[in-house]
């Protein structure tokens, strides 16, 4: 698709569907600040797309990346929060930098949100692992699976994360 | 605009990372992934990716665990687990222990980045060097060391012992002419140089007479085969010293050479590789060397773990 067609069919967009959305966004967020944010950072998004054009029910897509967006938010202060009780409830205070911070909740965002959508077993088992430090092998005896199955759960639990990572 | 990743090389990725952590890696493998990064630029977009994440999950330290272990497990509750538990077992496998596996019984031995030095019964030094074990076995008839992995320097004894001082390695045998010189077991061979008087080198598969060398020359030999005499001079035993010294050398050779004296993966990329340096460089802080060699060159060194340092061309 042409970058003016796509720029075009936003602007249509954005002017017919914005404060639809906002009030919308509004209503779910109960704060104006957020709710503006999240309308903006949907806007972001589609326009990074490129596919403005080929949007036929645009409400229905504001709605659902907004959502998404919502759930990041969500998801990102609630790790935020356990961050700061977890830092807060340590004896001496912890030097980590800002952008250390940053960087380790980001990874968190996006190992919460790999973690949301996968499998049970894949969840318990990366988790075995990265909380608990224990091997693949003690892994497989504990859960009495094989090891190739650890290590299929694993694979599949990296790449999500890393994905995820990337598209950030 | 950032080009929607391929799924298939994060899987890819992720595939070499969970193998690496079950196993170390054995040289061949370190090859294959090493052929598998430089062969597409997403390959090593999406390694990079895979240690930037256990590099962020590895920032925290991991006093915070243990409280973090009695919470139970609900979904909201692997952030927080996640968030202690940063700093345990993301760092990549234990390289510790895929060094030293095999020779736990040798005699003498010594870490990476150790070294040592022995005096033996007739009077004989011996240097072990970084990652190194050794054998040492005297009966009326000779005195033998076996060597099992890593490099030393002999120094043979001036106590007058008549019985014949041997060196054996997995590729032959050799035997001191009242000397100085210097054994390194290498994985397909062993190299050897002599810095005074004469040693005599028998390959174990080869049934023609012991080849001799001389002082200030040295060989590569297998089972079969002795490689063509080259000189050896004393710089090339420097590490007693805890030294490095090159002159002209490709940087892949000496980020190679440092690499047996710290623990984990240097990886060196292909453009990076042939930049030619000179210099005395310090064994015992390869990571000022590292940052020493960025000063200088037109490289990037970044550290994405204690264990896993990637040097690439900057330009």
């Amino acid at each position: 698709m042409s970058l003016p067609a796509h720029t075009a069919a936003i602007e249509q967009i954005y002017e017919q569907h914005h404060s639809w959305l906002y009030g919308w966004l509004k209503g779910k967020l109960h704060d104006a600040c957020d709710a503006a944010d999240v309308a903006h950072d949907t806007f972001v998004r589609i326009l990074a797309a490129r596919n403005a054009a080929h949007i036929r029910e645009p409400r229905d897509y504001l709605a659902t990346v907004a959502r998404g967006l919502v759930i990041d938010r969500y998801r990102r202060k609630a790790i935020e929060a356990a961050y700061l009780q977890t830092v807060a409830a340590r004896p001496q205070a912890t030097a980590i930098s800002e952008e250390d911070k940053a960087l380790i909740i980001e990874t968190l965002v996006a190992v919460d949100k790999a973690l949301a959508g996968l499998g049970p077993r894949s969840q318990q088992i990366f988790m075995l692992s990265q909380i608990d430090g224990r091997t693949y092998q003690q892994i497989a005896l504990q859960l009495k699976v094989s090891l190739t199955t650890v290590k299929k759960h694993m694979i599949r639990a990296l790449t999500e994360c890393a994905l995820i990572m990337a598209q950030h | 605009m950032a080009i929607a990743p391929d799924r298939q090389v994060f899987e890819a990725a992720a595939s070499w990372y969970v193998q690496f952590q079950a196993d170390p890696p054995t040289l061949a493998e370190q090859k294959a992934w090493q052929l598998w990064i430089d062969s597409d630029p997403a390959h090593l977009a999406a390694w990079n990716q895979m240690e930037q994440l256990q590099r962020h999950l590895g920032t925290l330290p991991p006093d915070l665990k243990r409280r973090a272990l009695n919470t139970g497990q609900q979904r909201r509750q692997v952030l927080k687990l996640l968030l202690l538990a940063a700093g345990t077992g993301f760092v990549g496998w234990n390289v510790q222990q895929h060094t030293s596996q095999g020779n736990v019984w040798a005699d003498y031995k010594t870490g990476v980045g150790q070294r040592r030095n022995l005096t033996l019964a007739d009077g004989s030094q011996i240097q072990l060097n970084t990652d190194t074990a050794i054998d040492v076995s005297f009966d009326p008839t000779q005195r033998l060391i076996r060597l099992r992995s890593g490099e030393i320097l002999i120094q043979t004894g001036k106590l007058g012992d008549q019985r014949p001082f041997f060196v054996d390695t997995r590729d032959g045998r050799i035997q001191a002419l009242g000397t100085r010189f210097s054994v390194h077991q290498l994985s397909e061979s062993t190299r050897v140089g002599v810095l005074e008087d004469r040693i005599s080198v028998q390959p174990a598969d080869l049934s023609t007479a012991a080849i001799i060398l001389n002082a200030g020359e040295g060989a590569d030999f297998d089972r079969r085969h002795i490689g063509l005499t080259h000189p050896f001079k004393s710089t090339e035993v420097a590490w007693t010293n805890g030294q490095l010294i090159v002159l002209n050398a490709r940087l892949g050779d000496v980020i190679e050479e440092l690499g047996r004296y710290r623990r984990g993966v240097l990886h060196c990329d292909n453009r990076a590789r042939d930049l030619r340096v000179s210099g005395t460089f310090r064994l015992d802080s390869t990571d000022a060397v590292l940052a020493n060699l960025q000063a200088s060159l037109p490289i990037d060194v970044r550290y994405f773990t204690r264990y896993w340092v990637s040097i690439s061309h900057s330009a």
